[in-house]
């Protein structure tokens, strides 16, 4: 089917390849001038009580330590520049509740599908992977508070900088397929889900998530057990998570174990009471607004980062340096990439590396000859195939979500 | 003393193989599943300094480890204030009433003067 062309790899890239490529781009990354500098023990996020650690957890490389319990880990900027598929020990980590799974049995694990169906189901992970269409998908994950450390004014909340991000290779079976097979019963409207992941206290809400059947049944939303042609770390939701690609990481449930169809809005906590953003473009209100309408996170927007130069780096007057990076389009594809290196008042096309999908980061390249030494602002900005461009001014929302504002870094022209 | 428990990391890891069979699954394109075991790092009682510090340890860790706490931006007591109660109302803190205000006050301060990274070191 035609559509679904521009965003599934299939055998297009074969593991061995694939493989090769999640190492290769070390060596790629390695930038002698304004390269950013190799990890140390500690990292310094730019902005207040922003000192980390890293530190390395199971199956992981050490990445930057935000909470020991439940783990929130983040991935270190330098990892970006490094290939456009993350790599599974460097794709951060994001849990709510204290109680998350360490052991899994793969011979009792079970997925069931039940509430508003004519047919309940309950299967084992030999089942589902077997009886089952495998589908792939290429679709970055991103937390919904990515970026939360740089709101202006600040909001509690997990303070991120920018690597509560990551992009994979999802391999498993289509949502519909299941539900297909569970046969939703007229007036089924939402699709939950919950995984193993549990509070401590009797009081906690359990850490539960809905999509509208329609958007459940769209063939993209799939149930992943492969994560870049390997299985997920357990961090990351080993056996399954729940993929829905354009949407913010939230409704991506790690450790899936129950799917239940409803027949009327989910009003749970963590959709009715958390992850609510203001009804506006980019989920923007000002700070202290009153009767602003709010409703669940939903989709997005585009984003880009230069991973090859850091903030403050040098570059050398008339000496043509390669500016490249990471960018995607959010709920829809990337359509450019723009430049500028005078603080937003010029910009140029940049060049856009190979296409792995719509929902997928794509690197970026562009040649840039200073001419003038001094202070220099570079920025680039990702617009996607709806028209949505980054904004040039920050988003704010009290629960520090979805900021996606045209990026800069400073550097010095010698 | 550490041979003791060596011993028991020994007995515990044959338990936990024991009880998962070595079996594995090959999906269609070839990732192959197994059953996984991982452990995670423990951390301490995170909170010292001032007599509050206790109270701190008692309720604000039973969910979530300090780094929750500890790497919050500067907010006012208000805000501290709200978080607290947001932790009793909404996540079922059982933090009596009473001592909403001092614990805000201590958090309010721990939290922009976090031990040093090298004291934060995790198990
Ligand atoms: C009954 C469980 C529980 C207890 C006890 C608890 N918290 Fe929390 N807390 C949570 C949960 C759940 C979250 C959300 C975690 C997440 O999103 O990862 C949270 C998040 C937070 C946040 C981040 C901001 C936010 O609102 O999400 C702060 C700050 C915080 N807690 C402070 C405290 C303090 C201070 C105490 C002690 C008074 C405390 N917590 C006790 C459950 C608890």
């Amino acid at each position: 089917m035609a559509p679904t062309r521009d965003y599934t790899i299939g055998n297009a890239l074969a593991r061995r390849d694939f493989l090769r490529m999640l190492t290769m781009g070390v060596a790629a990354g390695a930038v002698a001038r304004g390269a950013i500098p190799a990890l140390a023990g500690t990292i310094q996020l730019p902005f207040a009580n922003g000192a980390r650690r890293l530190q390395a957890f199971a199956q992981k490389r050490p990445l930057i330590l935000l909470r020991t319990r439940s783990p929130l880990l983040e991935t270190p900027m330098a990892v970006f520049n490094q290939g456009v598929f993350t790599p599974n020990d460097a794709f951060y980590v994001r849990w709510h509740l204290a109680d998350i799974p360490t052991a899994i049995d793969i011979n009792t694990y079970r997925l069931r599908v039940f509430g508003h169906v004519n047919s309940p189901i309950e299967t084992d992970l030999r089942s589902l992977v077997h009886d089952y269409p495998a589908f792939e998908i290429a679709a970055v994950n991103q937390c919904s508070g990515n970026s939360r450390g740089f709101f202006n004014p600040r909001v509690p909340g997990g303070e991120w900088g920018n690597g509560a991000m990551g992009n994979a290779l999802w391999t498993g079976i289509r949502l519909k397929d299941l539900l297909a097979k569970a046969n939703p019963r007229a007036g089924a409207r939402f699709v939950r889900f919950n995984g193993l992941d549990k509070g401590t206290q009797p009081n906690t809400p359990d850490f539960l998530k809905s999509l509208e059947l329609d958007h459940a049944m769209n063939g993209e939303v799939m149930i992943a057990y492969g994560m870049n042609h390997q299985p997920l770390p357990m961090l990351n939701g080993f056996p399954l998570r729940a993929v829905v690609p354009g949407w913010f990481a939230t409704y991506w449930v790690k450790s899936l174990s129950d799917i239940e169809v409803l027949d009327h809005p989910d009003d749970n906590f963590w959709m009715k009471g958390a992850y609510l953003v203001p009804d506006t473009p980019h989920f923007n209100m000002k700070p202290g607004q009153a009767g602003v309408k709010m409703v669940p996170i939903s989709t997005m927007g585009p984003r880009s980062f230069i991973t090859n130069i850091s903030d403050g780096a040098a570059l050398k007057k008339d000496r043509r340096t390669n500016i490249s990076g990471i960018a995607f389009g959010g709920d829809t594809g990337l359509t450019d990439v723009m430049f500028s290196s005078d603080g937003g008042r010029t910009w140029r096309q940049t060049r856009l590396d190979r296409d792995y999908g719509k929902y997928s980061f794509r690197r970026f390249q562009i040649q840039f000859t200073p001419v003038q030494a001094g202070g220099a602002v570079l920025m680039v900005k990702a617009i996607n195939s709806n028209g949505v461009e980054q904004p040039m001014e920050p988003n704010w929302n009290p629960s520090g979500y979805a900021r996606n504002v045209v990026e800069q870094i400073r550097v010095r022209i010698v | 003393m550490k041979h003791r428990k060596y011993l028991y990391l020994a007995a515990a890891a044959f338990a936990i193989s024991g009880c998962m069979k070595q079996t594995l699954i090959t999906t269609p394109g070839g990732i192959v599943l197994r059953s996984q075991h991982i452990s995670l790092p423990s951390h301490g009682r995170e909170f010292s300094g001032a007599p509050e510090s206790s109270v701190a340890n008692t309720y604000c860790l039973m969910c979530h480890s300090g780094g929750m706490v500890l790497t919050q931006p500067p907010l006012d007591l208000a805000q501290w204030q709200n978080e607290v109660r947001k932790m009793i109302k909404v996540y079922g803190c059982p933090l009596p009433g009473s001592d909403v205000d001092q614990v805000a006050q201590f958090i309010a301060h721990a939290s922009q003067n976090p031990p040093p990274l090298s004291a934060r070191a995790e198990k």
